[in-house]
């Protein structure tokens, strides 16, 4: 898709419920509107065909107002921070009328802070023409992320909750069992478990529009669940359990789906229109789903591979130190979140904790076991508390929805729910990645060196009294989390210079 | 040249004084053009959207638009009236001339969903609007909105 590059001095959305008269009538009054005034003009249309003459982040950043006429939902949010008018459709469908409303647009006073996105988009042209294909990257990924975040905010808030039962709470067979807090936990892991799924559909829709997200959808539920092996026969089963492999694997399901359904409509443009109404309900959603998947399955076949060598990695590490282990926790935890990786360090703790605990308290299994669930459990805390940390030290390098997600980042830190950091980490794995495999390292590494000992698999600071050296426990995590959390903000302000930048430039 | 809009689509003289008539001759028409096999279902459709905010526009025109599962093809109706009709428009003078638009609720036909949207465009000119209203022949005012289309 050939993206205009011209930037405009006013840019509209349009759009009402049918999508076929007044959306088209308001944009044609805007045009004639801005002809009378002399100013150039570019409308994006909501209408019953979809999205037309989509507006680009730059040219939202260069555009001196914004009008919105619209009787339904244009995303006019993206349009954060500058000059704007809203008004219902049928406000707009006279030139008189339309010429008022790009007066006072010219006249508004911006409301709220540009979006990242927008901030972040090339200003003139030569940046625009280098920065494309990175930046439709990101485009893409970033309706992905938005998408996800609401999901991990209500599911981790929701099983954090949970846990103020007791981490056991929704186990029935548990002491501290009660089932409110079961279905809390059930409703919790259902929405996280939507995460990934959401991030991959979303990713795929912003590449391929609505036919994507059937593709990117599976994709994302297979990245979760892997390629389902029978343990007793070794083959494909589909009665079997996979190992998924995270995010990651998210959002390359979602790139795969989104261009998929682009590659599709190229190959299926020769058919004749009449049929199109049979290729938009039956063969992309079949074809698509059906190229993605096996895609999937075939490339999640390797993740068990890689989930068991990092466990018997992990355990030969025994006796290699304090630094090392750490080191290797810290990073495994913080690499993939919720993926082989992370998983596989996770269950090499748990395996250990409950060694550990049939070993009994004094043993050396014992002091070893607990010493390890102590260090995991601090490498998957820190990652969200450095979010949380970087938002209210670095306020105005954030825009208002992540500042948000990371003060609830705060909850889901202190509860050991890692997946509150995912949204940070997509929209930037490099170098964000590397802070979060730091801050969780330190965090592990001082665990470790000052023996602490955490008999419990789950349940963050909610834990701390049953931990043999709480106190320096909270320490490790809280030095894990202030370098962690100094380094993102110093990446954030980098990034954000560098937006202002091109601004003033601009 | 498009031909689109045909002149046994373009009615004159008619009697309606109120916007339900007129919507009811509208739906009664589309069945008789072959457009839809369901009046009732298809006059439901204009009525939903008149509640979502009236199709009176300016100068004595209105829009209706119908988009239902019962409308088989994409078509436009023209009918002028004999007398003033009674709608709510945003001049609020009454309306002398109806455009209507008929849409299948399908994802099918972009095309002509296009050439629906050019019609409401259409509207916006005051040459087209002048047009209309001076003509008394159904050929001509279908000629002048094809026209239009190939624009």
């Amino acid at each position: 898709m050939a993206e205009d590059k011209q930037t405009y001095d006013i840019i509209a959305a349009t759009g009402c419920p049918t999508g076929i008269a007044h959306t088209f009538m308001a944009k044609e009054a805007l045009q004639q509107a801005a002809a009378a005034k002399g100013l150039t003009i570019k409308v994006e249309t909501h209408g019953q065909v979809g999205i037309e003459d989509e507006l680009t982040p730059a040219q939202i950043k260069a555009a001196k107002a914004v009008v919105v006429a619209a009787d339904k939902d244009v995303e006019a949010e993206r349009f954060a921070g500058k000059p704007m008018v809203t008004v219902g459709v049928s406000k707009c469908l006279s030139q008189e009328a339309a010429e008022a409303l790009i007066d006072r647009a010219l006249a508004a006073k911006p409301a709220g802070e540009v979006t990242s996105e927008v901030a972040a988009a090339g200003s003139d042209d030569e940046v625009v023409e280098k920065e494309t294909v990175g930046h439709t990257i990101y485009k893409h990924l970033m309706n992905g992320v938005s998408h996800m975040l609401v999901f991990v905010v209500a599911g981790g808030v929701l099983t954090a909750v949970s846990f103020l039962w007791g981490i056991t709470s929704y186990d029935s067979t548990a002491s501290d069992y009660n089932s409110f807090a079961a279905m809390l936990k059930i409703i919790g892991g259902i929405a996280m478990n939507l995460m990934v799924p959401v991030l991959s559909a979303y990713i795929a829709e912003s590449i391929g529009k609505r036919p994507a997200l059937v593709p990117g959808f599976v994709a994302g539920m297979i990245a979760i669940t892997g390629l389902p092996v029978s343990a007793e026969t070794g083959l494909i089963d589909a009665g079997g359990t996979g190992v998924g492999f995270g995010f990651l694997g998210g959002i390359v399901g979602g790139f795969l789906s989104g261009y998929v359904i682009l590659g599709l409509e190229k190959l299926l443009s020769k058919m004749p229109e009449n049929l199109n109404g049979l290729k938009a309900i039956f063969l992309y959603p079949l074809l698509s789903t059906f190229i993605v998947g096996l895609v999937m399955l075939g490339i999640s076949g390797p993740m068990a591979t890689i989930n068991t060598g990092m466990m018997n990695f992990l355990k030969s590490l025994d006796s290699s130190g304090p630094i090392v282990l750490g080191l290797a926790i810290g990073c495994m935890c913080a690499f993939d979140m919720g993926g082989p990786v992370n998983k596989a360090a996770y269950v090499t703790g748990t395996a250990l904790l409950t060694e550990a605990l049939t070993a009994g308290v004094g043993t050396d299994t014992y002091n070893f076991g607990t010493n390890f669930m102590a260090a995991v459990s601090a490498a998957c805390i820190v990652p969200p508390l450095i979010t949380t940390f970087a938002v209210i030290v670095g306020k105005k390098y954030f825009s208002q929805e992540d500042h948000d997600a990371g003060i609830v980042n705060l909850i889901l830190g202190c509860t050991h729910i890692t997946e509150g950091a995912i949204p940070f980490m997509t929209k930037n794995i490099w170098p964000v990645m590397p802070i979060m495999m730091c801050g969780s390292s330190i965090a592990s590494i001082l665990t470790i060196f000052w023996g602490v000992h955490d008999p419990a698999p789950h349940g963050g600071f909610l834990v701390l009294p049953v931990v043999d050296g709480g106190g320096l426990w909270v320490l490790a995590i809280l030095i894990g989390t202030v370098v962690g959390g100094i380094l993102f903000v110093a990446f954030k302000k980098y990034e954000y210079d560098k937006a202002h930048k091109g601004l003033e430039a601009a | 040249m498009s031909d689109f809009v045909s002149a046994s689509n373009v009615f004159l003289d008619n009697p309606a004084t109120s916007c339900d008539e007129a919507l009811k001759f509208l739906s009664d028409k589309a069945v008789e053009l072959g457009i839809s096999s369901d009046a009732a279902a298809v006059l439901e459709a204009f009525k939903a959207r008149e509640e979502e905010g009236s199709t009176g526009m300016m100068g004595g025109f209105a829009i209706p638009h119908a988009k239902s599962k019962a409308i088989d093809k994409a078509a436009v109706e023209v009918v002028k009236f004999s007398g003033d009709v009674d709608w709510t428009t945003m001049d609020e003078k009454p309306v002398k001339v109806a455009i209507a638009l008929l849409i299948p609720d399908t994802e099918a036909g972009t095309t002509h969903l296009k050439l629906l949207s050019k019609v409401a465009v259409m509207l916006m000119h005051a040459d087209f609007c002048k047009a209309v209203l001076a003509s008394e022949d159904p050929a001509q005012i279908a000629q002048t909105i094809n026209d239009g289309l190939d624009k």
